[in-house]
């Protein structure tokens, strides 16, 4: 089942894919909690943040991969620091314009990573993400 | 407290009356009024009153009959007769009957104080009561203990008059006295004499106010003895005054004769100490507490006094044999001792003499009264020791002589010495267990070790020269001694088996026994001959060889010097004999050759070598030689000289340049080809590379002007000489003016008698131009390769992006819900995505472009002009960003390149650098050329924002790669710097720090140039 507010976070220096994103995860699942960040530093900041508090609900995070500053990967290699907390709390979800195999393999391999999804995000993928995070 | 008062009346009146005037009195009570006999009884039950005023006359009841009511129920009450008229003998008899007091009624005022005086006086006999009853109660407690106590206890008072005895006295009476004591009489006048009268004036000591005890012995008449403790106490009255005395007896000959016992034992095992052979001494921390007579004499001390109370240490040298401080061991050892209960370990201890002696100490740690003791024992090992150290020199010798090892009844090994374990190679974990069968070489016939077990087993020594197979494979000889230890039954239960390395002796042996054989064999097969000159008897005799040489039957030849000489060439003879008398004076060696006559006239030839032995005077006594037939060699020597014209023609004809040298470095021998490519270089008559000169010289002279293949020739020349390399081979460019050429050299070893190289030098321009088109080919197919995967990066990456974004923006489009702001933001962002769509693929057009541009013409470019030309164009970001340029192109001033692309590198570096200035400081731009070797090296630095090459080095060149988001960029201009060098040929790298500064580095090969 999907839980009440289902809670996504988008890290993505593209605001128009941001855009994209927020609505059709929105048209979807009305209530859910969309919170989006083009600076993927502010996007850790504020995931740190949710780990620092006593959270139950668990977050989805939709992450780019080509970033400035920081790419998808370095953004991983930070949280994968942070341990179990991670795993328990974050699902994890590439959501790039690439379809690069060697990216897709690389997400693959990850294993704090659920899935890849190839830009632009789909109804049936924000379903599939919503009712695998439920369980 | 209130008092509960019953009154006794029948006129209601009066009772108010007295009633109102007690409580005027300020007495505090409760009270009840009865007014007949009936009454009386219920409230004397119910109301339980303290006291009793009662009226004389009452209807049916009376004073009197109120009284005896109370007295018939017990209970006793302050009893108050409160009347009107009553006769004086009435009120008599009422007090004499126990009332407290009577009250007339006309004189009530006394009431209140009859009252509290009755009361009170009722209190006092009550506690009076008590006291007495407590009195009784500590009076029997005194009885109980009184009788029983442990002791006989008797009380006489002043008169000796007995007052009281418990009942163990009385028993203690029946056996001094044949009675019991009774009270009230004298006990002067029961005693019996024998103890009277020393007892009578104890007890008047007693009665003066001493305490006295003493022991008494009685004996019985069975022939027992009894003893008593006596103690004889002064009894006193309030006052303190001896009133009399208490006798207390107490029969004590268990106890006694338990203390004997305990004495007894006490001196047994003192003797058993003191007088032990076994040297004992008793530690405790002060030092040793008690030592007995054998200790202190084996430590030389004549009495255990001596000891007392010293340190283990101090009668111990300062260090034990291990090198420890006696006192550290010492406290070691008690350590131990309480760790493990006790400790048996060998000290030495120094006599009062000086002289030290080895013990074996066992050491007890024993708790006693709650001290910590030691038991220690002592045993003189100065014997063991001695015979240890005998045996241990033993065994050293046996060690140091042989290869020693002990097996068991089954002949497995069960210790190995190191020799043993050395000659072996077999570690002592390896051989433990093993039988002798691990060093079996094979090399002798299973019946001798057959016999030799069956030797041993019969309980004899066997002895033989075995060759046993080391670990390693190798073979060493022994010459073995196995001894049997017989068991009490004469049946072997171990072996020990002592080995003397003779394995040198063997091998001279064998060797000597090879060398005759050898010499037999070659003297054979060499056609040799070996011959025996006596120069005292002239006889010369010769082996079956030289018959052979000389063609001569053995029968018929009488062996002296002129049969031997007549047989030789007549043009030789004369010569020979000289030579032979050089020999014997001494002045030249034989060593020659001549040719000699056989019967049948067939002439041979003979090479011949012999010495001279000489006596102690230095006087010759025999001459010893060999000659051996050479006539094929000489026939083989003519055939050679033939073929080596026809060898030489062939490495004539070889278009390689060959060479042989010796170990000295000169040339031996060199073909034409050589010949040629020496005079081709410049050599007009051969003077460096000919024949007779030395290669070595040449190639150090070369390498020490700076020729490092030249040193490298000479170090492979060596190796090859010295073996430490089969040969050696390099390749080499050697570019003349007029062409570029290569050359391959190979040194590798000659086969001859003497140490000899070739040296193979060959032209191998056409195979390496051929390995450089190839090499082109392949880098050119990379770098295509790479183009085509940085394509499919892009479009997978930077083409998708804005694609991804247009079918997002496309599918929300399709949404009706959509307002009208919503709709026109949502075709906005569909525009932007569209136009951003169309940048990448100019871009990438324009980047495709690029890989295809560099057919253009190349052109000589100067480098000052070129960031002149870009300073102008930029010229007024220049100036309103306050830029410094410096130019340094001292070193290389120009290079023939695309001068389109330089400029564009040129530029966008510039440009980069502007643009990520930093705002607190001025932008200094600094660009430099240098000449490497065969490069030329552009250097870009500036004192920029730099970037964080730890997080993003891999990505600095790539495509749509940006660092500094804040500022307005494609992430384009270093991907085209990156792929304009590479078009050129070039390499770019990067430096870089945050806030400190970005430096590029470029690196151009420069046109190829042909050196000597």
């Amino acid at each position: 089942m999907i839980t009440k507010h289902p809670h996504f976070i988008i890290v993505d220096d593209d605001p128009i894919n941001n855009f994209i994103t927020k609505k059709v995860i929105t048209h979807i699942i009305p209530h859910a909690e969309v919170i989006t960040f083009t600076k993927p530093e502010e996007g850790l900041e504020y995931i740190l943040s949710i780990f620092a508090k006593p959270f139950n609900d668990k977050a989805i995070l939709l992450l780019d991969i080509n970033m400035p500053i920081m790419t998808g990967w370095q953004f991983m290699e930070v949280l994968e620091k942070k341990g179990s907390i991670v795993n328990e709390r974050l699902s994890t979800y590439i959501l790039s314009s690439s379809v690069d195999p060697a990216d897709k393999e690389r997400a693959k391999v990850n294993l704090q990573i659920s899935d890849y999804i190839v830009k632009p995000l789909s109804h049936e993928a924000v379903l599939s993400i919503s009712s695998m995070k439920a369980e | 407290m209130k008092h509960r008062i019953l009154h006794i009346e029948d006129s209601k009146t009066d009772a108010d009356i007295i009633q109102r005037m007690l409580y005027r009195s300020g007495l505090k009570f409760r009270y009840h009024l009865a007014s007949d006999k009936k009454d009386v009884e219920k409230e004397l039950d119910t109301f339980q009153p303290d006291l009793i005023l009662c009226d004389h006359s009452l209807p049916s009841f009376n004073s009197k009959m109120a009284y005896v009511l109370c007295k018939e129920k017990k209970i006793d009450l302050p009893f108050i007769l409160v009347t009107g008229a009553v006769s004086e003998e009435f009120a008599v008899e009422m007090l004499k009957l126990g009332i407290d007091d009577y009250i007339l009624k006309t004189n009530l005022q006394r009431l209140p104080a009859a009252i509290t005086n009755a009361l009170s006086k009722k209190e006092t006999k009550k506690k009076i009561k008590g006291i007495r009853s407590k009195l009784q109660q500590s009076e029997t407690h005194l009885r109980t203990i009184f009788e029983n106590s442990s002791n006989g206890l008797l009380l006489i008072d002043k008169d000796f008059t007995i007052i009281e005895f418990n009942s163990l006295m009385a028993e203690f009476a029946i056996i001094t006295v044949g009675r019991p004591y009774h009270k009230n009489e004298n006990l002067l006048d029961i005693l019996p004499q024998d103890i009277g009268v020393s007892f009578e004036e104890k007890i008047r000591n007693t009665l003066k106010g001493e305490s006295v005890s003493y022991e008494s012995t009685y004996s019985l008449d069975g022939g027992n003895t009894l003893i008593f403790q006596v103690n004889m106490n002064p009894t006193r009255d309030y006052e303190g005054k001896v009133t009399g005395a208490c006798i207390s007896v107490e029969n004590i000959t268990e106890r006694k004769k338990a203390e004997e016992a305990i004495k007894e034992s006490e001196e047994t095992f003192r003797r058993l100490f003191t007088e032990s052979a076994d040297p004992i001494l008793l530690l405790e921390n002060t030092g040793f507490k008690e030592c007995n007579h054998a200790a202190a004499s084996i430590l030389g001390y004549s009495s255990p006094q001596e000891i007392i109370l010293k340190q283990p240490w101090e009668i111990s040298p300062e260090k034990q044999p291990d090198g420890r401080l006696s006192n550290e061991k010492a406290a070691e050892m008690i350590e131990k001792a309480l760790q493990y209960g006790n400790y048996q370990f060998e000290w030495v201890y120094k006599k009062i003499d000086g002289t030290e002696f080895p013990v074996e100490v066992m050491l007890t740690p024993i708790i006693l009264k709650g001290k910590q003791l030691f038991y220690t024992i002592l045993r003189d090992i100065t014997k063991r020791k001695i015979a240890e150290k005998e045996i241990r020199d033993y065994k050293l010798a046996l060690d140091e002589s042989s290869l020693v090892d002990i097996s068991d009844s089954n002949g497995k090994i069960k210790y190995a010495n190191e020799n043993f374990r050395r000659l072996s190679k077999y570690s002592q974990e390896e051989l433990i267990d093993q039988d002798h069968r691990i060093l079996n070489s094979g090399y002798h016939p299973v019946e001798l070790f057959q016999n030799l077990w069956a030797t041993v087993q019969a309980g004899k020594i066997w002895r033989n020269e075995v060759r046993n197979r080391a670990k390693d494979g190798s073979f060493f000889w022994v010459d073995t001694t196995i001894v049997p230890f017989l068991d009490n039954n004469g049946k072997p239960f171990q072996f020990i088996t002592i080995r003397k390395d003779i394995t040198k002796r063997k091998n001279a042996e064998k060797e000597m026994e090879s060398l005759a054989n050898r010499l037999q064999l070659a003297t054979k097969s060499a056609k040799m001959g070996i011959w025996d000159w006596d120069l005292e008897t002239n006889k010369l005799e010769g082996d079956e060889g030289m018959y052979k040489l000389f063609g001569i039957a053995t029968a018929d030849f009488n062996p002296v010097y002129d049969g031997w000489i007549s047989r030789l060439h007549n043009e030789d003879s004369q010569r020979i004999a000289s030579e032979l008398q050089l020999a014997i004076t001494n002045k030249k060696d034989y060593n020659t050759e001549f040719r000699i006559v056989w019967e049948d006239s067939s002439i041979h030839y003979i090479r011949a070598t012999g010495i001279v032995e000489r006596d102690t005077r230095g006087k010759a006594q025999r001459m010893i030689g060999a000659n051996w037939d050479v006539t094929e060699l000489k026939e083989k020597e003519n055939e050679l000289r033939k073929s080596e014209v026809f060898n030489r023609s062939v490495v004539n004809s070889l278009s390689s340049h060959l060479s042989v040298v010796n170990d000295s470095g000169q040339i031996v021998s060199i073909n034409e080809a050589w010949t040629n490519f020496a005079l081709q270089n410049g050599e007009t008559s051969m003077e460096r590379t000919g024949v007779g000169s030395n290669y070595f010289e040449v190639c150090e002279k070369a390498f020490m002007d700076g020729d490092e293949i030249a040193g490298q020739v000479l170090h492979g020349m060596k190796n090859v000489f010295n073996k430490k390399i089969e040969d050696f081979y390099l390749e080499y460019p050697c570019h003349s003016p007029s062409e570029e050429r290569w050359f391959g050299l190979r040194v590798a070893k000659f086969e001859s008698d003497e140490p000899l190289i070739l040296l193979v030098h060959t032209n191998i321009t056409e195979r390496i131009l051929a390995e450089l088109e190839r090499q082109k080919i392949t880098n050119d197919l990379i770098h295509r390769n790479q183009d085509l995967e940085q394509f499919t990066y892009i479009v997978s990456h930077n083409l998708r992006a804005p694609v991804a974004n247009i079918k997002g923006l496309s599918d929300i489009l399709g949404d009706k819900s959509l307002s009208k702001d919503e709709y026109r933001s949502v075709m906005k962002d569909l525009l932007y995505s569209v136009n951003k769509l169309d940048t990448v693929i100019l871009d990438l057009n324009y980047i495709l472009q690029l890989k295809t541009g560099v057919s253009e013409a190349r052109e000589r470019v100067v480098f000052a002009e070129l960031v002149n030309g870009i300073e102008e164009s930029i010229h007024s970001l220049v100036f309103s960003e306050n830029v410094k340029i410096i130019a340094q192109f001292d070193e290389v001033a120009e290079m023939v390149t695309l001068k389109s692309y330089l400029y564009s590198i040129f530029y966008n570096l510039i440009s980069n650098s502007i643009k990520y200035k930093r705002r607190d400081i001025r932008l200094v731009i600094e660009i430099k050329s240098f000449r490497r070797k065969n490069e030329i090296e552009l250097i870009f630095k500036d004192n920029g924002r730099g970037i964080d090459l730890k997080n993003s080095g891999d990505q600095v060149f790539g495509l749509y790669k940006r660092f500094h988001p804040e500022i307005e960029g494609k992430g384009m201009g270093l991907f085209m710097v990156k792929a304009q060098v590479e078009a050129l040929g070039g390499k770019i790298s990067i430096e870089s720090e945050v806030n400190q500064g970005t430096e590029f580095k470029i690196i151009f090969a420069t046109e190829k140039k042909y050196d000597n």
